[in-house]
């Protein structure tokens, strides 16, 4: 798992780098620490326990066959990213922006994407279980032929999403908002909902 | 510091195993005790220096008396034992020191009167009491009320950044779970009258 280190610059709560003194955004050498983990994400085998909240990433394409393991990606923005054949293991990447990537054939388990957006963007034979994906808004995507085994996405608005042929089987879709959701060949009756009025407006 | 965490299939609870720098490792709620996570303490781990329980549910500690005949090493509770197995008690709020890593104890009852939440560097570990958008069911409107009243003055309280590895299901942090925990959300709405929206 990545440092669970505070900064030391002052007010800064945010996770350090991998163990140092400061996080990404106050590290002295924040752009050549940028370089490093493009890098380590698209040359190498495995990227461990980093933190590196509200980072961009633009075209980039993760080394196939490479793992993300427990590191933290916050606040991100990936944009025209692919991961393919990647293990994605223990990694948050809460309230980031996908737009115009995709997974595919990627394992992905205790992975948090709660809180995300997601535009334009395929996830396909995919396994991402145990994941939680709770508040995500997903719009145009493409979610089909993963396996969502014991993944939560409650509270989320997905529009314009397919997620067919799917394992739904204790997936959680409580008081999700749904327009133009797919479910052929997928088994939604394992999945879980709440057929409550999802929230009340003043 | 090493969080892994193992998904047991009997009772689909989350088994973890956290690992210090120097090797030895605690074990929270081992409610099966397979294969895979003895392959993962023999691989990790220089020795085993303690369990700790959230709380004495079957799905938490099935695994006990198996873990407990291979490894000599402490159970941790807030109870006396567990079952025959005699424990370390924890109080509210109390601090140990189990191999280089400190361990604080928060009661936070109302899914079982001795629930536990352990708190380890910037990571806690909830047991049953709240996983990702929920809290735990519970027998009665007061014990409900006990949960989400202890939930909110000492979880939620902590930093936003907190990361939350709960008894079941997908981790999560504190600032998701206050921005999208449903039970929690509608309890504050309840009693102060107030709507919410998340979205």
């Amino acid at each position: 798992m990545f440092s669970l280190k505070k900064c030391s610059m002052p007010g800064c709560h945010a996770f350090t780098y991998n163990g140092g003194d400061y996080c990404f955004h106050h590290s002295e050498n924040k752009k050549e620490l940028f370089q490093n983990a493009v890098r380590m994400l698209e040359k190498g085998n495995e990227f461990r326990n980093i933190s590196m909240p509200a980072a961009s990433f633009r075209n980039l394409e993760v080394h196939k066959g490479g793992k993300i393991i427990g590191s933290n990606f916050s606040f991100c923005v990936f944009e025209n990213c692919t991961f393919e054949d990647v293990s994605v293991y223990s990694v948050f990447f809460d309230f980031c922006v996908f737009r115009s990537c995709v997974f595919h054939s990627c394992d992905i388990r205790y992975a948090i994407f709660s809180g995300s957006t997601f535009t334009d963007t395929i996830i396909t034979d995919t396994a991402a279980i145990y994941s939680n994906f709770m508040g995500i808004n997903a719009e145009n995507c493409d979610f089909s032929s993963n396996d969502f085994y014991y993944s939560n996405f409650s509270l989320s608005k997905l529009s314009d999403v397919s997620m067919d042929d799917c394992n739904l089987k204790r997936t959680s879709f409580r008081s999700c908002i749904t327009k133009s959701v797919s479910f052929r060949f997928s088994n939604p009756e394992e999945a879980f909902f709440r057929k409550e009025e999802p929230y009340r407006i003043m | 510091m090493r969080i892994i965490p193992h998904f047991s299939a009997e009772g689909l609870s989350n088994v973890y195993l956290i690992v210090d720098d120097d090797g030895n490792g605690i074990i929270i709620d081992p409610g099966q005790v397979d294969r895979e996570i003895l392959e993962f303490i023999e691989h990790f781990c220089t020795r085993l220096a303690a369990v700790l329980i959230t709380h004495r549910h079957e799905s938490h500690t099935a695994g006990l008396g198996t873990l407990l005949k291979i490894y000599d090493v402490d159970v941790y509770a807030y109870g006396k034992s567990i079952g025959s197995i005699e424990t370390i008690q924890f109080s509210d709020g109390e601090t140990k020191r189990i191999g280089n890593i400190d361990v604080k104890a928060l009661l936070v009852p109302g899914h079982s009167m001795d629930s536990l939440v352990y708190s380890i560097d910037g990571a806690i570990f909830t047991g049953d009491t709240i996983s990702s958008g929920s809290v735990a069911m519970t027998d009665s409107f007061v014990e409900k009320e006990l949960l989400i009243k202890s939930l909110e003055e000492k979880v939620m309280t902590l930093d936003d950044n907190t990361l939350i590895f709960p008894g079941h299901g997908a981790p999560s942090k504190i600032r998701i779970e206050k921005m999208l925990n449903q039970d929690m959300l509608e309890s504050e709405a309840s009693t102060t009258g107030k709507a919410y929206r998340v979205h």
